[in-house]
């Protein structure tokens, strides 16, 4: 039973089907029953004291009266009384200029309404159709104006907008209105209705008010907007370094849609001491979503929640510059030693890991792309983005590869049975609409059956799975779907799954599925990045040439006190999977690099003030710093590493001892460096315990001076979100 | 354009909208701005709103409808004050938010119960969901349909937001109350 269960029961907030379980749990757990009445009690204490029901405070009897009065004569001429609180001085004028204005023009609103339903009869909230204006300082003549004429005088169309007045005190009092944008020409004649007699010219607006509205108030009228891409000018950030982000995300909000994007909790390692824990054991990550989802908040002016950043994803969304592997060795590994920018006493042992590139022809590929063609795949950064994906990707296919498309929605259907012409492709990507579907079965078995029936042997065979966050691929079960991607991969048809689209960004289960069908989960956030991700690294992405690697590292007591695992939190194992072939683990595509850090406290250091640094160690065993010279080694660490072939069932062991040789950071190489600033990056975006004297300027030094060759500019452009992330804290 | 009985059924609608949820808005507000008057001034602009969109929201979802205007006339209300800076409407799941918050005003006010001030400690999104309902007394899936998340996050929300408020609690000597 999850804990969140049982307060959801103590709230009578449970499901039947939980209730049942609970209070079959609690009649024979009396720690658990103690746990819940505590808990009940605390719940009553809590609405007691938070809703005070003793002296609720309600209306004034005018207020409601005044209300009341209102909603009986809508569009009469009939003046009402409305009583502002005792407020009055700072608002009654404009309260009263502004409702008399209401009912003044209640006749309009009454078509407008009707008019405006009409057209959009899915609209589930239209709040507020006006807007309260006064004329300048003149008698109280308000009008309201449609807020469709408001929002298009964002963008620009002076018709109306040119000649509208919003005075300084009830400039924020914008309409919050949630429908789509509509041209002028559907706003103008709403105007020409309002009652001349009454309404004095309406004079300019108030740009400056209007502009800093482009962070619109209400997350509501965000969430159900439509914006179709319009090119509303006024973005959030003003944005220069992707300008088709720009293009492809319109206006929508970073703040109003995030409402369903869902992540793990990500709790960061802590260290261990070397005497309790000599062994640390991990799988490999090589996806990059983290990264590039990262991004995507600080390029809308939004830092991202902590569990959105996984370090091991931001260190391995940059290529380095490794050594390539020899011999026949399917990836090099390398062990380096350096100080750890944060804590100068500290050092930063990393791992460094490249596969080897592809040199002879690609293998031929077997692609299914399975399409997420629900409704909310219609926005301009979801499908469209996905079908320039697709189209990417298909330029980069020989004459043998095929191709089928599965889509989904409600139901799915088979838009292209699998086909090496080309041509039949571009077709069939052009033609995905969203919420097109037909018949039946499973979409993810679907592609599947058709990853199978052309099944290559010796090739590529891999289904890529397009979508927004909708799993509703035909299997409900998330255990059933995972043992069906599983079963999957162990006959040779991988899963890749690309993100699209915010909102509904369901992180985790996309990072679970990826993991489980031995494919990686990269975060389409635009153009660029699916170039990155399907033409740049396509053999990294789509060419997997070692599975299940693990690491395992062994740490010398003599030399280190405690160490920590940065990054990869969701990636342990115990120690006792490293040698166990039958764990899954993580895969290594051609020409991947995928690195890892530790940060090591070694063993007898104190602080400028004499204390321990980790004051986790003040109850162990004290390591053996004085045990027989000719016993110790005076390595660091072994690196211990298996991985299996693409088609194995054994894996293979690679050890690779380090020692430290107490180098500066200015002494390492480059790329050490750069990943360094990487870490320190996602540390402060996480608020890392750990992150000691760290500084956005000194990271940004440290990754301004180690970019080294930036041919496709991702380090350009990490440089730059560091600014961003600076400016983003400094703000707050 | 309208006959009189659809008149008479919304205007009866109206009324007991007005009835049911006036007060649970101003205590909402109140928790947001502080002050009763403004609080008032903010629920008769949701009423009055409401009013004016009478047929198009739909009745099984209007407490979601009307919390989700107070707040936004909350918030409005708070950014003409300058009290709260935009970004920090929507601050993120466990962020907390340094700085001028509107929950600071809360912490210091004196004739708040303490449940107020450990609310007001709350990262954005649980002290919204808790809210909800202890102070609105909406239900889950009325509270993720006006915080537009899942009902499971709802829970998760709720369920970490007391536990922190309860750690704390327990932790406070002056705490007037006693667990029974």
């Amino acid at each position: 039973m999850k804990p969140e269960q049982l307060t959801a029961w103590a709230l009578n907030e449970a499901t039947q089907e939980e209730r049942t379980q609970i209070e079959a749990h609690l009649a024979h757990d009396a720690a658990l029953q103690q746990q819940a009445e505590e808990l009940k009690a605390f719940c009553t204490t809590l609405e007691q004291d938070l809703a005070d029901n003793k002296d609720p405070h309600g209306l004034s009897s005018e207020q409601k009266d005044a209300l009341v009065r209102n909603l009986q004569t809508p569009g009469k001429k009939k003046q009402p009384v409305i009583i502002a609180g005792s407020s009055a001085p700072r608002y009654g004028i404009v309260r009263l200029a502004a409702l008399a204005a209401c009912l003044m023009l209640g006749a309009v609103l009454v078509t407008w309404n009707v008019i405006e339903r009409s057209k959009s009869p899915s609209e589930t909230i239209t709040v507020a159709m006006g807007k309260k204006v006064t004329t300048d300082g003149k008698e109280n003549a308000p009008v309201i104006v449609p807020a469709d004429v408001m929002k298009d005088s964002r963008l620009g169309n002076t018709v109306a907008a040119s000649s509208i007045t919003l005075p300084e005190y009830d400039a924020p009092e914008i309409p919050q209105q949630m429908k789509p944008l509509y041209p002028t020409s559907s706003a103008t004649p709403m105007l020409a209705q309002a009652p001349a007699p009454s309404a004095p010219p309406i004079s300019m607006i108030a740009q400056r008010e209007i502009r800093s509205r482009a962070i619109p108030a209400s997350e509501a009228e965000l969430a159900t907007a439509t914006y179709a891409g319009v090119p509303v000018n006024g973005g959030i950030t003003g944005n220069t370094i992707r300008p088709e982000l720009d293009r492809l995300d319109g206006p929508s909000s970073p703040l109003g849609r995030l409402s369903t994007e869902r992540y793990q909790p990500l709790l960061e390692n802590t260290f261990a001491a070397v005497t309790q824990a000599p062994l640390s054991t991990f799988s490999i990550d090589v996806d990059t979503a983290a990264y590039a989802n990262v991004r995507r908040f600080l390029n809308q002016g939004v830092l991202p929640p902590a569990d959105a950043v996984r370090l091991e994803e931001m260190i391995n969304y940059f290529p380095y510059d490794y050594e390539q592997p020899d011999g026949d060795r399917p990836f090099s590994v390398q062990v380096d030693v350096a100080e750890a920018p944060w804590k100068p006493q500290h050092r930063l042992a990393r791992i460094a890991i490249r596969g080897r590139e592809f040199q002879r022809e690609r293998m031929t590929a077997n692609f299914v792309f399975l399409v997420d063609v629900s409704g909310s795949m219609g926005e301009a950064n979801k499908l469209p983005l996905v079908k320039q994906s697709l189209h990417l990707l298909a330029d980069q296919l020989g004459e043998n590869d095929r191709v089928a498309i599965v889509t989904y929605s409600g139901s799915s259907g088979l838009a292209l049975e699998s086909t090496t012409d080309k041509a039949q492709l571009r077709t069939a990507i052009d033609a995905l609409s969203s919420g097109g579907s037909t018949n039946g079965a499973s979409g993810i078995q679907l592609a599947y059956e058709q990853a199978q029936k052309h099944f290559i042997k010796e090739g590529i065979n891999r289904v890529l799975l397009c979508t927004d966050g909708d799993f509703n691929v035909g299997i409900s079960s998330p255990q059933e779907l995972e043992t069906l991607i599983k079963d999957k991969a162990q006959s040779g048809t991988f899963l890749s799954v690309l993100g699209y689209g915010t909102g509904n960004l369901q992180d985790y289960t996309m990072e679970t599925l990826a993991n489980k069908g031995n494919g990686n989960y990269a975060y389409i956030d635009s153009l660029s990045e699916a170039r990155k991700v399907l033409v740049e690294q396509m053999h990294g992405t789509l060419v997997t040439i070692a599975k299940d690697v693990k690491i395992q590292v062994e740490f010398n007591p003599a030399q280190v006190a405690s160490y920590r695992l940065i990054g990869y939190e969701n990636r342990l194992l115990a120690k006792e999977d490293f040698n166990n072939d039958r764990k899954d683990a993580g895969e290594i595509g051609a020409g991947h690099t995928v690195t890892a850090f530790y940060e090591i406290v070694p063993v007898g250091i104190t602080g400028a003030d004499g204390r321990p640094l980790v004051d986790g160690l003040k109850y162990q065993q004290p390591a053996a710093p004085a045990a027989p010279a000719g016993a110790v080694s005076d390595d660091l660490l072994t690196v211990k590493l298996r991985y299996k072939q693409p088609d194995g069932i054994t894996s293979q062991l690679i050890e690779m001892p380090a020692k430290d040789t107490g180098r500066k950071l200015a002494e390492s190489a480059k790329e050490f460096q750069f990943a360094t600033s990487v870490v320190g990056f996602g540390m402060l975006l996480r608020q890392s315990a750990h992150a000691g004297e760290l500084s956005w300027d000194s990271i940004r030094q440290l990754a301004l001076q180690s970019k080294g060759h930036d041919p496709l500019g991702y380090r350009g452009e990490f440089l730059q979100l560091i600014d961003k992330a600076r400016g983003l804290t400094a703000r707050k | 354009m309208h006959d009189d009985s659809r008149m008479t059924d919304a205007h009866q609608f109206f009324r007991q909208t007005l009835e049911r949820y006036e007060k649970p808005l101003i205590r909402y507000a109140l928790n947001y701005v502080g002050q009763v008057e403004d609080a008032r001034d903010i629920v008769q602009d949701v009423f009055l709103r409401l009013s004016q969109s009478l047929a198009a929201v739909e009745p099984e979802r209007i407490a979601p409808w009307l919390f989700t205007v107070c707040k936004n006339r909350a918030t409005d209300h708070l950014r003409k004050h300058h009290r709260l800076i935009p970004m920090e409407t929507e601050v993120l799941d466990l962020e907390e938010s340094p700085g001028s918050r509107p929950g600071d005003d809360m912490e210091q006010r004196e004739n708040v119960g303490t449940m107020h001030r450990l609310l007001a400690k709350l990262p954005e999104k649980q002290r919204e969901a808790i809210r909800l309902k202890f102070i609105a007394g909406l239900s889950y899936k009325e509270i993720s349909d006006t915080m537009k998340t899942s009902v499971g996050n709802v829970g998760y929300l709720i369920h970490h937001g007391i536990q922190a408020m309860r750690e704390q609690w327990q932790t406070q000597d002056a705490s007037p109350h006693q667990l029974v």
